[in-house]
Protein backbone atom coordinates (compact mmCIF):
# COMPACT_ATOMS: atom_id res chain seq x y z
CA UNK A 1 0.00 0.00 0.00
CA UNK A 2 3.19 2.20 0.50
CA UNK A 3 4.52 2.06 -3.10
CA UNK A 4 3.55 3.69 -6.25
CA UNK A 5 0.89 1.85 -8.83
CA UNK A 6 0.46 2.41 -12.19
CA UNK A 7 -2.61 1.57 -13.79
CA UNK A 8 -4.21 1.97 -16.94
CA UNK A 9 -7.03 4.36 -15.67
CA UNK A 10 -4.78 7.21 -14.70
CA UNK A 11 -6.01 10.00 -13.30
CA UNK A 12 -8.65 13.20 -14.85
CA UNK A 13 -8.80 17.24 -13.85
CA UNK A 14 -12.27 18.09 -12.87
CA UNK A 15 -13.03 21.14 -12.34
CA UNK A 16 -16.74 22.06 -10.59
CA UNK A 17 -18.26 25.03 -9.77
CA UNK A 18 -20.48 25.48 -6.61
CA UNK A 19 -22.62 28.94 -6.14
CA UNK A 20 -23.94 29.40 -2.41
CA UNK A 21 -26.39 31.42 -1.86
CA UNK A 22 -27.60 33.01 1.42
CA UNK A 23 -30.51 34.81 2.20
CA UNK A 24 -31.57 37.03 5.70
CA UNK A 25 -34.97 37.91 4.40
CA UNK A 26 -35.96 35.07 6.65
CA UNK A 27 -36.04 34.81 10.47
CA UNK A 28 -37.03 32.93 12.84
CA UNK A 29 -36.40 33.48 16.80
CA UNK A 30 -36.18 30.05 18.46
CA UNK A 31 -36.20 30.04 22.26
CA UNK A 32 -35.54 26.66 24.53
CA UNK A 33 -36.26 26.03 27.89
CA UNK A 34 -36.20 23.14 30.68
CA UNK A 35 -38.71 22.10 32.18
CA UNK A 36 -37.54 19.39 34.63
CA UNK A 37 -40.46 17.21 36.24
CA UNK A 38 -39.12 17.98 40.03
CA UNK A 39 -36.29 19.96 41.43
CA UNK A 40 -35.73 17.56 43.76
CA UNK A 41 -35.01 13.37 43.38
CA UNK A 42 -33.40 10.37 45.37
CA UNK A 43 -31.51 8.06 43.79
CA UNK A 44 -32.89 5.37 41.69
CA UNK A 45 -35.81 8.08 41.02
CA UNK A 46 -37.19 8.47 36.96
CA UNK A 47 -36.76 12.42 35.81
CA UNK A 48 -38.37 13.87 33.23
CA UNK A 49 -36.91 16.68 31.52
CA UNK A 50 -38.97 18.82 28.86
CA UNK A 51 -37.42 20.61 26.00
CA UNK A 52 -40.07 23.08 24.54
CA UNK A 53 -38.93 24.95 21.67
CA UNK A 54 -40.86 27.64 20.63
CA UNK A 55 -40.47 29.42 17.39
CA UNK A 56 -41.43 33.22 17.94
CA UNK A 57 -41.41 34.10 14.52
CA UNK A 58 -41.44 35.90 12.29
CA UNK A 59 -41.11 33.13 9.72
CA UNK A 60 -41.02 29.59 9.84
CA UNK A 61 -38.36 27.85 11.65
CA UNK A 62 -36.98 24.95 8.86
CA UNK A 63 -35.48 21.90 10.53
CA UNK A 64 -34.84 22.64 14.04
CA UNK A 65 -32.43 20.50 16.16
CA UNK A 66 -32.52 20.16 19.67
CA UNK A 67 -28.91 18.74 20.98
CA UNK A 68 -28.56 17.49 24.74
CA UNK A 69 -27.11 14.44 26.50
CA UNK A 70 -28.03 12.05 29.64
CA UNK A 71 -27.20 14.36 32.82
CA UNK A 72 -24.12 13.06 34.48
CA UNK A 73 -25.51 10.96 37.18
CA UNK A 74 -28.09 9.63 35.49
CA UNK A 75 -28.83 6.49 32.92
CA UNK A 76 -30.73 7.11 29.39
CA UNK A 77 -34.32 5.65 30.33
CA UNK A 78 -36.84 6.72 27.04
CA UNK A 79 -37.73 10.02 25.04
CA UNK A 80 -40.42 11.26 23.22
CA UNK A 81 -41.39 14.01 21.07
CA UNK A 82 -44.70 16.02 20.62
CA UNK A 83 -46.06 19.54 19.21
CA UNK A 84 -46.69 20.53 15.48
CA UNK A 85 -45.95 20.12 12.81
CA UNK A 86 -44.20 17.10 12.41
CA UNK A 87 -42.52 14.63 15.39
CA UNK A 88 -39.07 14.10 13.80
CA UNK A 89 -36.70 11.64 15.36
CA UNK A 90 -33.89 11.12 17.79
CA UNK A 91 -30.89 9.59 17.78
CA UNK A 92 -30.14 8.72 21.65
CA UNK A 93 -28.11 6.58 23.98
CA UNK A 94 -29.51 2.66 24.59
CA UNK A 95 -31.69 2.14 27.68
CA UNK A 96 -28.71 2.28 30.51
CA UNK A 97 -26.50 4.34 28.58
CA UNK A 98 -24.94 7.76 28.80
CA UNK A 99 -24.26 10.07 26.07
CA UNK A 100 -24.57 12.31 23.66
CA UNK A 101 -28.65 13.00 22.01
CA UNK A 102 -29.80 14.80 18.71
CA UNK A 103 -33.37 15.47 17.75
CA UNK A 104 -34.36 16.53 14.50
CA UNK A 105 -37.59 18.21 13.79
CA UNK A 106 -37.26 17.27 9.85
CA UNK A 107 -39.80 19.81 8.96
CA UNK A 108 -40.79 23.16 8.89
CA UNK A 109 -42.12 24.85 12.18
CA UNK A 110 -44.68 27.70 11.82
CA UNK A 111 -44.15 30.77 13.93
CA UNK A 112 -45.70 31.10 17.21
CA UNK A 113 -45.62 26.93 17.64
CA UNK A 114 -43.60 24.73 19.91
CA UNK A 115 -42.18 21.65 19.65
CA UNK A 116 -41.03 19.44 22.42
CA UNK A 117 -38.74 16.70 23.33
CA UNK A 118 -39.23 15.05 26.35
CA UNK A 119 -36.38 13.18 27.71
CA UNK A 120 -36.78 10.25 31.31
CA UNK A 121 -33.67 9.58 32.68
CA UNK A 122 -32.83 7.16 35.85
CA UNK A 123 -31.12 9.00 38.68
CA UNK A 124 -27.73 6.95 39.70
CA UNK A 125 -26.37 9.74 42.12
CA UNK A 126 -26.10 9.24 45.31
CA UNK A 127 -27.70 12.01 47.81
CA UNK A 128 -26.30 15.72 47.58
CA UNK A 129 -25.21 15.84 44.49
CA UNK A 130 -26.38 18.55 41.37
CA UNK A 131 -27.40 17.17 38.45
CA UNK A 132 -27.29 19.77 35.88
CA UNK A 133 -28.84 19.10 32.28
CA UNK A 134 -28.15 21.93 29.41
CA UNK A 135 -29.50 21.79 25.69
CA UNK A 136 -29.20 24.07 22.60
CA UNK A 137 -31.41 24.60 19.35
CA UNK A 138 -30.93 25.78 16.26
CA UNK A 139 -32.50 25.70 12.95
CA UNK A 140 -31.36 26.15 9.48
CA UNK A 141 -33.26 29.78 9.48
CA UNK A 142 -31.80 32.45 10.51
CA UNK A 143 -32.15 33.31 13.67
CA UNK A 144 -32.03 37.02 14.86
CA UNK A 145 -31.89 36.34 18.29
CA UNK A 146 -29.42 33.52 19.13
CA UNK A 147 -29.37 34.54 23.20
CA UNK A 148 -32.54 32.33 23.98
CA UNK A 149 -31.45 29.40 22.33
CA UNK A 150 -29.65 27.86 24.99
CA UNK A 151 -30.72 26.57 28.61
CA UNK A 152 -29.40 24.45 31.91
CA UNK A 153 -31.12 23.89 35.06
CA UNK A 154 -30.17 21.36 38.05
CA UNK A 155 -31.55 19.54 40.03
CA UNK A 156 -30.51 18.53 43.81
CA UNK A 157 -30.35 14.32 44.55
CA UNK A 158 -31.57 14.03 48.43
CA UNK B 1 -20.39 15.33 11.63
CA UNK B 2 -20.99 14.28 15.32
CA UNK B 3 -21.98 17.74 17.13
CA UNK B 4 -21.03 18.67 20.00
CA UNK B 5 -23.50 19.82 22.60
CA UNK B 6 -20.76 22.60 24.01
CA UNK B 7 -19.06 23.34 20.54
CA UNK B 8 -22.91 24.19 19.21
CA UNK B 9 -23.60 26.42 22.82
CA UNK B 10 -19.79 28.25 21.90
CA UNK B 11 -21.11 29.11 18.60
CA UNK B 12 -24.12 30.49 19.61
CA UNK B 13 -22.36 32.39 22.32
CA UNK B 14 -19.70 33.72 19.73
CA UNK B 15 -22.90 34.45 17.28
CA UNK B 16 -24.62 36.33 19.78
CA UNK B 17 -22.78 39.69 18.34
CA UNK B 18 -25.31 41.31 15.88
CA UNK B 19 -22.97 41.90 13.54
CA UNK B 20 -22.82 38.08 12.96
CA UNK B 21 -26.69 37.42 13.17
CA UNK B 22 -27.71 40.19 10.53
CA UNK B 23 -25.18 39.53 7.40
CA UNK B 24 -26.47 40.71 3.87
CA UNK B 25 -27.80 38.54 1.25
CA UNK B 26 -24.65 36.90 -0.13
CA UNK B 27 -24.02 34.71 -3.14
CA UNK B 28 -20.60 32.96 -3.01
CA UNK B 29 -18.94 30.93 -5.78
CA UNK B 30 -16.13 28.10 -5.25
CA UNK B 31 -14.42 26.89 -8.50
CA UNK B 32 -12.40 23.71 -7.67
CA UNK B 33 -10.10 22.00 -9.60
CA UNK B 34 -8.69 18.54 -8.81
CA UNK B 35 -6.81 15.89 -10.19
CA UNK B 36 -9.03 12.25 -9.47
CA UNK B 37 -8.80 8.80 -10.11
CA UNK B 38 -11.28 6.74 -8.10
CA UNK B 39 -14.00 8.38 -5.22
CA UNK B 40 -13.07 11.22 -3.30
CA UNK B 41 -15.03 13.47 -1.40
CA UNK B 42 -14.25 16.99 -0.57
CA UNK B 43 -15.61 18.64 2.72
CA UNK B 44 -16.50 21.80 3.09
CA UNK B 45 -17.24 23.87 6.22
CA UNK B 46 -16.49 27.23 7.10
CA UNK B 47 -13.36 28.32 6.02
CA UNK B 48 -11.80 24.75 5.91
CA UNK B 49 -11.66 21.85 2.85
CA UNK B 50 -10.84 18.46 3.17
CA UNK B 51 -10.60 15.44 0.93
CA UNK B 52 -11.71 12.01 2.14
CA UNK B 53 -10.26 9.48 -0.13
CA UNK B 54 -11.74 6.24 -0.98
CA UNK B 55 -10.08 4.43 -3.53
CA UNK B 56 -7.78 4.03 -6.34
CA UNK B 57 -5.69 6.56 -6.32
CA UNK B 58 -5.69 10.18 -4.01
CA UNK B 59 -6.65 13.42 -5.39
CA UNK B 60 -3.42 14.31 -7.15
CA UNK B 61 -1.19 11.98 -6.47
CA UNK B 62 -2.12 10.00 -9.69
CA UNK B 63 0.95 8.72 -11.53
CA UNK B 64 3.23 9.74 -8.54
CA UNK B 65 2.99 13.01 -8.83
CA UNK B 66 1.79 15.76 -6.19
CA UNK B 67 -0.56 18.08 -7.75
CA UNK B 68 -2.42 20.67 -6.19
CA UNK B 69 -6.05 21.22 -5.76
CA UNK B 70 -6.32 24.57 -7.43
CA UNK B 71 -9.01 27.40 -5.79
CA UNK B 72 -10.92 30.29 -6.68
CA UNK B 73 -13.71 32.03 -5.49
CA UNK B 74 -16.06 34.69 -6.03
CA UNK B 75 -18.29 36.77 -2.82
CA UNK B 76 -21.16 38.79 -4.93
CA UNK B 77 -19.17 38.57 -7.86
CA UNK B 78 -15.63 39.82 -6.89
CA UNK B 79 -12.71 37.60 -6.74
CA UNK B 80 -11.34 36.45 -3.60
CA UNK B 81 -9.17 33.39 -4.25
CA UNK B 82 -7.61 33.31 -7.26
CA UNK B 83 -5.92 29.82 -8.99
CA UNK B 84 -4.72 29.03 -5.22
CA UNK B 85 -3.26 26.38 -4.93
CA UNK B 86 -3.46 23.90 -2.40
CA UNK B 87 -1.25 20.40 -2.18
CA UNK B 88 -3.12 18.58 0.26
CA UNK B 89 -1.04 16.36 2.29
CA UNK B 90 -1.68 12.70 2.87
CA UNK B 91 -0.70 9.97 5.03
CA UNK B 92 2.11 8.76 2.70
CA UNK B 93 4.34 11.00 1.01
CA UNK B 94 4.41 11.63 -2.67
CA UNK B 95 5.24 8.89 -4.90
CA UNK B 96 2.80 7.24 -3.15
CA UNK B 97 -0.34 6.79 -4.47
CA UNK B 98 -2.33 6.03 -1.29
CA UNK B 99 -3.83 3.01 -3.95
CA UNK B 100 -7.22 2.03 -2.28
CA UNK B 101 -5.89 3.83 1.00
CA UNK B 102 -8.96 4.76 2.54
CA UNK B 103 -8.11 8.13 4.18
CA UNK B 104 -8.45 12.16 4.91
CA UNK B 105 -6.05 15.11 3.58
CA UNK B 106 -4.57 17.65 5.73
CA UNK B 107 -7.16 20.41 5.95
CA UNK B 108 -7.12 23.88 4.25
CA UNK B 109 -8.29 26.45 6.70
CA UNK B 110 -7.49 29.78 4.41
CA UNK B 111 -11.10 29.53 2.52
CA UNK B 112 -12.04 32.47 1.76
CA UNK B 113 -14.98 33.55 1.98
CA UNK B 114 -15.64 30.66 4.13
CA UNK B 115 -18.95 28.79 3.90
CA UNK B 116 -22.03 30.77 5.87
CA UNK B 117 -23.15 29.33 9.38
CA UNK B 118 -26.73 30.06 8.36
CA UNK B 119 -29.12 28.45 6.11
CA UNK B 120 -27.63 27.95 2.01
CA UNK B 121 -28.51 26.99 -0.95
CA UNK B 122 -25.55 24.85 -2.84
CA UNK B 123 -25.97 24.37 -6.81
CA UNK B 124 -23.30 22.68 -8.34
CA UNK B 125 -22.07 22.65 -11.83
CA UNK B 126 -19.48 20.76 -13.34
CA UNK B 127 -17.47 22.26 -15.87
CA UNK B 128 -15.22 19.53 -16.68
CA UNK B 129 -15.52 15.76 -15.61
CA UNK B 130 -14.67 12.20 -16.93
CA UNK B 131 -17.64 10.45 -14.80
CA UNK B 132 -19.94 11.96 -11.96
CA UNK B 133 -19.65 15.21 -9.31
CA UNK B 134 -22.41 15.25 -6.86
CA UNK B 135 -23.46 16.97 -3.83
CA UNK B 136 -23.53 14.07 -1.48
CA UNK B 137 -24.58 16.37 2.06
CA UNK B 138 -26.11 19.60 1.74
CA UNK B 139 -25.36 21.85 4.83
CA UNK B 140 -28.10 22.26 7.33
CA UNK B 141 -28.27 22.51 11.04
CA UNK B 142 -27.92 19.07 11.92
CA UNK B 143 -24.61 18.91 9.98
CA UNK B 144 -23.42 22.02 11.39
CA UNK B 145 -23.28 23.75 7.83
CA UNK B 146 -21.07 20.87 6.34
CA UNK B 147 -20.91 20.78 2.43
CA UNK B 148 -19.71 17.61 1.23
CA UNK B 149 -18.80 17.34 -2.89
CA UNK B 150 -18.16 13.60 -4.36
CA UNK B 151 -16.11 13.03 -7.22
CA UNK B 152 -17.12 9.48 -8.22
CA UNK B 153 -14.60 8.41 -11.00
CA UNK B 154 -14.79 4.82 -10.23
CA UNK B 155 -16.62 3.60 -13.69
CA UNK B 156 -14.27 5.40 -15.86
CA UNK B 157 -13.01 2.65 -17.97
CA UNK B 158 -9.84 4.48 -18.68
CA UNK B 159 -7.87 7.72 -18.57
CA UNK B 160 -8.75 11.08 -20.82
CA UNK B 161 -10.11 14.31 -20.47
CA UNK B 162 -13.18 15.84 -21.41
Amino acid sequence: MNSTTIHPRGAAYYEVLLTITTSSSLAADLSLRIRPTTTTVHQGDLLTYAFPVWNLGPDNADLEVLITQVPAGTTFDYIRISGTPGLGTCTHPPYGGTGQIICNENSAMAPNTTWTVRLTVKVTASSGTLITEDAATLADTLDPNLANNTATVSTTVE
Amino acid sequence: MKLSLRCVIAFLAICMFPIAVFAEDQTITLDITAYIDGRDQLIIHGNTLQWHHFDFQAVGRGGGVNLPTTISTTLNGAPVLTNYNWIPDWPYPPPNELYFVNAFSSIFSDLSPNLPDSSMTVTLTPIQARDSVSIVQSPSASNNQTLIVEFDDDSSPGGGLL
